[in-house]
């Protein structure tokens, strides 16, 4: 696929190259998403107005990486999402606890029995200890360690300085291995 | 930009495990590599919290990946051409706007500090109301006894300080000569001239009264001619000049708006068609 080109075609008016695009950055932008926010419905729909509000301004991208640049927009999707929760609070930790112990949501369809019980208990102590981070700590976590990208793309894509991105970083492990810790008589002998 | 600030507030613990979490993921300066690695060959405990790190990345990186529930393609019926990118005008205008809106609002807030701290100005921005409804005015002072005393009182202490012993004594030969009503008028005019300087101090009077300055301008105006000749001054006195600030003051307050709305005008337009 060549990106370039389809960024063109769909600057044009092009909606169908814009929607390849869509198709190739789709997993990445909805999994950022829903751990931003922990609620698949909201990430489905900050993702999809992500996607929208991006064919809209995109003769407002330049050159650079489009998919730090789709990130950004992501996040900020999320952080109207968060600003909304913020305003309208909900029990949302309890409910995203028990939607992660759904096993349709975590496991790996080809581990074991065994081995998809503990990735499940595993996964759902982690994610509850990611949403207990703040906000900005979560996203720089979940864009490093779970999505793998690196500090110059994470700053790109929370549009804050390197500092910030290695302190928030550095911040959101310490209190994981914190609340991990509290978690650890319930995981897996391997994980202790 | 900062970071420079925000190390100097870091603890060196924070600055510690920051150097630990950037030799984890890879991202340690080649410069400092070897000097932390020399120091992790040594320290058992730097080495565990190392391991620790590497253990939570190892188990973050082995979340379950997830995986769009749905597409999220656009449908080509419903968008159409995406908007056109904003030109370069568009933020200069913008600016423009902010900085002449911010303008206007600091000459507007200096023009009425300006007309406020100055009395005379008051009443040289309003003669026409005391020269159309002197008796209306007086009448409402004399209605509140305590201003009125006041006024009286303020006024002839004015007096007493600013009008000169020449102008006093002028006044006293013309009545003792009998010279004509002109020349008398004349003469009081001077006298009337002395005690709008006074009205800063009556006005302060007023504001516990609860009059009007251009009521008391008139006042002060009319006690300074009780005589026939004081009338004759009223009739033959030429109005008092507007204050020369006022009208500048105007315009350069009209002019900044219409500019601020003009440069409004043009920023909406530019974002409107991507300029």
């Amino acid at each position: 696929m060549d990106e370039t080109r389809l960024i063109d075609a769909a600057r044009r008016g092009d909606v169908q190259a814009f929607n390849r695009l869509v198709l190739a950055h789709q997993d990445r932008a909805y999994s950022f998403a829903v751990r931003v926010l922990g609620d698949p419905d909201a990430a489905a729909d900050a993702t999809q107005k992500a996607f929208i509000a991006a064919y809209n301004a995109i003769n407002r991208y330049r050159e650079g990486n489009f998919r730090a640049w789709l990130l950004r927009i992501v996040h900020n999707q999320c952080y109207d999402v968060l600003r909304r929760q913020q305003r309208h609070p909900e029990p949302s930790i309890d409910a995203i606890t028990e939607e992660n112990e759904s096993p349709g949501f975590l496991i790996d369809p080809e581990a074991s029995p065994e081995e998809q019980l503990e990735q499940t208990e595993m996964a759902a102590a982690i994610e509850h200890c990611l949403q207990a981070l703040p906000d900005g700590q979560r996203e720089a976590v979940v864009l490093c360690d779970v999505e793998g990208y690196d500090y110059v793309e994470i700053a790109q894509i929370l549009a804050v300085s390197l500092g910030t991105v290695k302190s928030r970083l550095n911040r959101a492990r310490g209190k994981l291995q914190e609340c991990l810790r509290g978690w650890q008589e319930l995981l897996p002998g391997r994980y202790r | 930009m900062w970071n420079w600030a925000r190390d100097l507030t870091k603890s060196a613990e924070e600055r510690r495990a920051e150097r630990i979490t950037a030799y984890v993921d890879g991202q340690m300066p080649p410069a400092d590599l070897a000097r932390f690695e020399a120091e992790l060959a040594a320290d058992a405990a730097l080495r565990e919290r190392v391991e620790a790190l590497r253990l939570l990345k190892l188990q973050l990186r082995r979340l379950p990946a997830q995986r769009a529930p749905r597409n999220f393609t656009l449908d080509p019926a419903r968008y159409g051409k995406p908007a056109p990118a904003v030109g370069r005008a568009y933020p200069a205008l913008r600016l423009a706007t902010a900085l002449t809106a911010l303008l206007f609002v600091f000459a507007a807030v200096f023009s009425l500090r300006s007309a406020g701290n100055q009395a005379p100005g008051a009443v040289a921005l309003a003669p026409t109301s005391a020269e159309v409804a002197p008796d209306s005015a007086v009448t409402r002072l004399y209605d509140e006894p305590a201003a009125a005393l006041m006024i009286e009182e303020t006024v002839e202490a004015a007096d007493a300080r600013l009008a000169p012993p020449p102008i006093a004594a002028a006044v006293a030969v013309t009545e003792t000569v009998g010279v004509t009503q002109t020349e008398a008028a004349t003469l009081m005019a001077a006298e009337a001239v002395t005690e709008t300087f006074a009205i800063s101090a009556v006005a302060s009077v007023t504001e516990t009264a609860g009059v009007t300055e251009t009521e008391v301008a008139a006042f002060v105006v009319l006690e300074a001619t009780d005589d026939a000749a004081a009338a004759a001054t009223l009739k033959d006195a030429p109005a008092p000049e507007p204050a020369p600030r006022v009208a500048p003051a105007v315009w350069l307050l009209i002019g900044l708006g219409v500019l601020t709305a003009l440069l409004l005008a043009a920023a909406l337009l530019a974002r409107q068609r991507g300029w």
